[in-house]
Parts: structure tokens; sequence; C-alpha cells
């Protein structure tokens, strides 16, 4: 019983820890996307919403099946 | 999207088009990171011919047509590849948007969007829940003037949404 609690422990631990990475991943990605020049933030904008029709298109693939 | 931002400008030096503005998640997305969405909102002020009554976006597809793009789907007119939806400015808060707009030149190419707190006061009067999270991302953004905001909802009697918004959101509903 102990040694399962020190598990569970440690894998609370574990996905505290990947939350804070994950966290700050996402802070340094904004970061990164505020910087960029308006060429690439354009391109970016651009990519976004092609991405988002994709997505969008397997989503209703995946329904229809 | 750069030949997008293209396109759009020519519409504009053509006259087909008096002014415009992106506006939407695009527009949201220019100022911080990108945002999921399906097309271009771009937010015009129509050359009406004299004598005429009728609003109608068909002078834009007219001359989109005639340069290439005639291809609709549920979003818009595709350019390029992409989704773009026009809309005619429809409220003073939209006018003074588009006026207001930030135009920004790189190269030879030019755009023009909607500053953040414009696209604020417009989320704070549609009201969805993306809006709700729009003003939240636009009020966190570094560049986000919150004086300005302050200026524009006091002036189109939004204040008391916004104080009801920025309660429920947790946002510091204090603009100074």
């Amino acid at each position: 019983m102990e040694i399962k609690n020190t598990k569970s422990l440690f894998k609370n631990e574990q996905r505290s820890n990947s939350a804070w990475e994950g966290g700050r991943e996402k802070i340094n990605w904004r970061k990164k996307q505020r910087e960029l020049s308006i060429s690439e933030k354009v391109a970016l904008l651009g990519q976004t919403i092609l991405e988002t029709l994709e997505l969008e298109k397997i989503k209703r693939h995946a329904k229809s099946l | 999207m750069q030949k997008v931002c293209d396109v759009l400008e020519q519409l504009l030096t053509d006259g087909v088009v008096e002014k415009y503005a992106i506006g939407g998640a695009t527009a949201a997305g220019f100022h911080g990171e990108p945002l999921a969405t399906r097309d271009i909102d771009v937010f015009c002020f129509l050359n009406i011919p004299e004598g005429s009554f009728l609003l109608t976006l068909e002078p834009i597809f007219k001359k989109l047509s005639e340069i290439g793009f005639s291809q609709f789907d549920e979003e818009g007119v595709i350019i390029h590849g992409i989704p773009v939806q026009f809309l005619s400015v429809s409220t003073q808060l939209e006018k003074e948007a588009v006026d207001n707009a930030a135009v920004v030149k790189w190269d030879t190419h030019t755009i023009r969007v909607m500053t953040p707190e414009y696209l604020a006061a417009i989320a704070l009067t549609v009201g969805r829940p993306k809006d709700r999270a729009r003003v939240v991302y636009l009020y966190e953004l570094p560049n986000f003037r919150k004086s300005e905001f302050a200026e524009i909802i006091t002036h189109h009697c939004l204040l008391g949404k916004w104080l009801d918004w920025a309660k429920g959101l947790q946002l510091d509903e204090k603009l100074n």
C-alpha cells in the first residue's frame, strides 16, 4: 500500500512537472510569436487558416466514417 | 496571405472599396500569436454609386472575379487559397475601427488591421463565448492600451458591459 502511494505521488509529481514545462514552453512560444517580423507574422496567419481548414476537413471526414 | 493583402490593396487603389481593415481572429492574431480561424474578415466601406440606395458587396465580387477569384465557399471568396469574408461596416464602432486601423507596411506590401482596443470593443458588442475568450486574450497583450480602450467603450456606452465581463472573466476592470 505504501509503495503504491509513493508511486502515485511520484506520478503526480511527474504530471505537475510536465504541466509546468508545458506552461513554460507555451509562454516561450507566445513570446517568439510576438517577436516575428511582419512578413513572418503575415505568412504564419495564412498558414494558421489553412491548417484550421485542413483540421476541419479531417474532423468532417472522421465524423462521416 | 501576403498575396491576399496585395489583392485587398488593389481593391482599394481601384476604388472598389473606399476603406477597409482586417478584423476578427486574424487581426487579433496579428497583434499576438496566431489564433485558429477559418477565414479572414475584411470590414469595408463601399463606394456606393450616386443615386443608389442599395448597399451590396457585388462590386467587390465582380472585381475579384475579373482578376480570377470567383470561387466561393461557405466562409467567403477564395483568394489565393484563403477564404476571405467581406463585411460592410454596419455600426459606428466598426466604422471607427476601420478609420483607426493600423497600417503596417513591409517590403512592397501593406496590411490594414484593426487595433487590439477596437477588436476588444467589438468583441464586447458581439458576446459569443469566443468573443469573451478574445477579450481576455487582447486585454492581456503587452501592447494593449487600456486608456484607449476605456475611451472607446465609454464613447460607445459599453462601460457597463465591460464591468460585467471583467468581473466574470476575472480581469482588472480598472482601465487607468
